[in-house]
């Protein structure tokens, strides 16, 4: 029974692979290579390849399909995503066998795979290991890991490391420096890099006339700049949130995710809300770890680098932290938060708890973004929590300073959304503010509102590579949509203070830095009936029996019966 | 308000005048077209009108209110459109005079505005609206005998009659409640216009025949009229919530 299942699952196996990617068989190899057979070819038993995160198949939880789901995004990366493509190789003779590249020229070509060119021009990379030598046909899966894609996407590094860019290094995706190979762009946009597989003879060229595979990665590193202008407008047990969209600055915006802390729907522990009882902001300085102290006039010291960007001390407290956060990861993704060690992330790969959406797993991710700095160098980068005590900053460039914290009454903050402040924006001008001072209360209910209106220059630069990291719990909601730039958070409570970030969402998943924070506290309103009843003090004659019949039942009863009334006439021609 | 309405009036019938006798040149050189064509006037019986009005709502007239303006406080003091139709009978022609007969109109109108924050004059976010549906039934004169007899294109008019309109205040929940009492019911009154309709005929005489012969439409007009709907509760209502009020009326009317 199990020898012909075995044979069910190959002969299927054979026949998908003759009708998949057509493309796959006219990628023809154009080398010259002897004593090799031209009927050989490879092509994949799938159109795309199965996704794995550490050992967890990820294929089917992936990303929704107008996120670029079998792409590549910071996440991706971050979380060492492997890609395993079943792979049919057959008419094989001469001992040929099958390498992996990858690159985005045609690496087929001898010279991409071999040359030393130091013009700048991209070159191909292994990205797999070697098969051995191949009689006639071989069933076999490729593990291809997306950051060894990725590593040599920069033409900076490809031409600087030649042996490692033609040696597959089995272990380096893995290693602490794999992480660097997720801020190899610098530009938000989808770069694809295409992974051959291609047969190659014993000489290391190229089967002439041989049928190659080749396969599409599409990779974006790069989030969205953040909203601006987000304000807030005052509901009963909700409150309405608006914001500007970054614009035009990103080319593949795709919509928005607004946080809400306390999250949205409910009060869960003690929040982080440090909103001010009094709706009047001066001025706000945020720095991204977290442990800013709510005392008027603080310091305290971050990281700032040549480019202007700031980034939190690293500290083990909040790595942890972050990692706890990420728990909720909806695609049992492992711990998109830790930017640099795969051993964090392994260790936190079971932490799904389903409670995030799949657009949200961007969100947790690089540990202040620091590595938009990163230059590749070895050593722990833009990895808080692992730091490397030989290094005297753990941003390579970037050098201590004092920052001072303006976080007296007024001050709209938040520790737990503070978090997606991973990039330059760490001073900002509150720039309007409105409320009233809280002291009428005619019903006894809340009687402090407060909306405060914050305006943001800093923390929108474009092409900066801050992903949010804030945790998915304070989630609130999401837009698809990049035209839409409000959003009604219900299930809120009276009296309470929330701080609103807004985050942009690009088409691969990328979630972008949270804008600066605005605070509303939900209040009871007084509609116009309540207003009217109030001044009237009594109940206006007729309501009653309307409220037995029923306004909307009738009104366009009437309404259709006149306007039949005048078609029946005008349907009647008259023709003398 | 009243004096450029005077002037408007004017200018209608001054137009309309020289639009006359435009028109009746244009009959002459369309003699040869009319001969091959029939020449009969369809029936007439009925008059409709698409109407347009900027409106106000007399809410914070309510004495109760004892100088309270609640609907001022919510909706401002911009007015709104009230969009309407109404379809006469003109069941009794007076020779010499024109014609009288029972119309009913039905329309709608909504008031939108933010309502505030509780015990606070500031604005919330959350949406507060005043919907109302204005129906009546009046007597309708018609003086079209300058028209019909001296071909001067004006119309005047009066209407004069009950009316009823059924209102729901609601907030982004749905219908308004307070104390256990739904926002919505219904207020009676009175109805009375005056008005003026300009007959767009004379403008294009053969285009305006060969609408009667198509369609069976007589007249066409523009018309514009002075409302005013008592909403106070016919003296059948103790303090309702008045959802009438004065405004001009503009559209366009169709008899048939």
């Amino acid at each position: 029974m199990s020898f012909l299942k075995s044979t069910l699952v190959a002969v299927a196996f054979v026949a998908a692979a003759a009708v998949v990617p057509l493309e796959a068989w006219a990628q023809t190899t154009s080398s010259s290579s002897s004593g090799s057979s031209t009927s050989e070819g490879i092509t994949a038993g799938i159109p795309n390849p199965y996704r794995f995160i550490g050992s967890t198949n990820v294929t089917s939880s992936s990303r929704p399909i107008n996120l670029n789901p079998t792409g590549a995004n910071f996440s991706d990366c971050e979380q060492n995503l492997m890609l395993q493509f079943p792979i049919v190789a057959s008419g094989f003779t001469g001992g040929d066998h099958i390498e992996v590249w990858a690159g985005t020229v045609d690496c087929r070509q001898d010279v991409s795979r071999t040359g030393l060119t130091s013009s700048g021009s991209q070159l191909c990379w292994q990205v797999a290991a070697s098969t051995g030598s191949i009689n006639n046909t071989l069933i076999t899966s490729f593990n291809v890991y997306v950051r060894d894609v990725l590593r040599f996407e920069n033409a900076s590094t490809i031409t600087t490391n030649v042996s490692d860019r033609q040696i597959y290094n089995p272990n380096w995706a893995g290693s602490d420096q794999g992480e660097t190979a997720c801020h190899v762009q610098s530009a938000d946009a989808a770069v694809p890099i295409d992974i051959y597989f291609i047969p190659i003879a014993s000489t290391s060229q190229a089967n002439t006339g041989a049928t190659a595979y080749k396969w599409t990665l599409n990779s974006d590193l790069v989030a969205p700049a953040a909203p601006t202008n987000v304000t807030i407008g005052i509901e009963d047990t909700a409150l309405q949130v608006n914001w500007s969209s970054p614009g035009s600055a990103d080319p593949d915006l795709a919509g928005f995710i607004v946080w809400s802390d306390p999250p949205a729907g409910g009060i869960l522990g003690g929040g982080g809300c440090s909103c001010g009882s009094v709706g009047v902001g001066s001025a706000s300085s945020y720095v991204g770890d977290g442990s800013v102290p709510e005392a008027a006039s603080a310091t305290t010291q971050v990281y700032e680098c040549a480019d202007g960007a700031t980034f939190p001390i690293p500290s083990t407290d909040q790595e942890s932290g972050t990692t706890a956060g990420d728990d909720s990861s909806d695609d049992g993704a492992a711990d998109a938060g830790d930017a640099d060690s795969s051993d964090a992330e392994s260790g936190s790969a079971s932490g799904d708890d389903g409670a995030g959406d799949d657009s949200a797993d961007g969100a947790a991710g690089d540990d202040g973004a620091g590595a938009s700095s990163d230059d590749g160098s070895s050593g722990d980068d833009s990895a808080p929590g692992t730091s490397d005590a030989s290094d005297a900053s753990p941003y390579p460039g970037c050098s201590l300073i004092n920052v001072s914290i303006d976080s007296g009454a007024g001050n709209c903050y938040s520790p737990n959304l503070s978090a997606g402040f991973g990039v330059s924006g760490t001073s900002a001008s509150t720039t309007a503010s409105t409320g009233d001072d809280g002291s009428t209360s005619d019903d006894g209910s809340v009687g402090s509102t407060v909306a405060t209106t914050v305006s943001s220059t800093t923390a929108t630069a474009s092409g900066l590579p801050g992903i949010s990291e804030i945790p998915p719990q304070f989630n609130a909601g999401e837009i698809d949509s990049i035209t839409t730039t409000q959003i009604a958070l219900g299930g809120l409570t009276d009296g309470v203070n929330y701080v609103i970030v807004v985050t942009s969402i690009d088409g691969s998943g990328n979630v972008g830095p949270a804008s600066l924070p605005a605070c509303g506290m939900p209040a009871p309103v007084t509609d116009f009936y309540k207003t009217y009843r109030q001044a009237n003090g009594s109940t206006p004659s007729g309501s009653c029996t309307l409220q037995r019949t029923g306004i909307p039942a009738q009104a366009p009863a009437f309404g259709v019966a006149f306007v039949g009334a005048l078609a029946a006439w005008f349907r009647r021609r008259r023709k003398p | 308000m009243r004096c450029s309405w005077r002037w408007a009036t004017v200018g209608i019938v001054i137009s309309g005048i020289a639009s006359s006798s435009e028109a009746q040149a244009q009959e002459d050189r369309a003699e040869v077209f009319r001969s091959s064509h029939r020449m009969v006037e369809s029936p007439q019986h009925f008059a409709a009108e698409l109407r347009f009005s900027p409106f106000l709502a007399d809410v914070d007239s309510d004495p109760l209110l004892r100088g309270q303006t609640p609907f001022a406080d919510i909706f401002g003091a911009s007015k709104t459109i009230m969009f309407s139709g109404e379809l006469d009978w003109q069941a009794v022609r007076i020779p010499h005079l024109g014609t009288f007969g029972p119309g009913a109109s039905f329309g709608y109108a909504m008031f939108s505005g933010n309502a505030s924050i509780t015990g606070t004059n500031q604005a919330s976010a959350e949406t507060t609206s005043l919907e109302i549906y204005p129906m009546y039934v009046v007597g309708v004169l018609r003086g079209d005998a300058l028209w019909r007899e001296l071909r001067i294109p004006v119309v005047p008019y009066l209407k004069f009659g009950v009316a009823a309109a059924l209102w729901r205040a609601s907030n982004t929940v749905g219908t308004s409640y307070y104390e256990g009492t739904a926002g919505r019911g219904y207020t009676l009154g009175t109805q009375l216009a005056l008005g003026v309709s300009f007959n767009l005929n004379v403008l294009d005489d053969i285009a305006a025949r060969s609408f009667d012969e198509d369609v069976g439409v007589n007249g066409t007009y523009i018309f514009g009229e002075w409302t005013r709907a008592d909403l106070t509760g016919l003296g059948f209502q103790s303090d309702p919530l008045r959802v009438g009020g004065t405004y001009w009326t503009m559209g366009i009317a169709f008899e048939f």
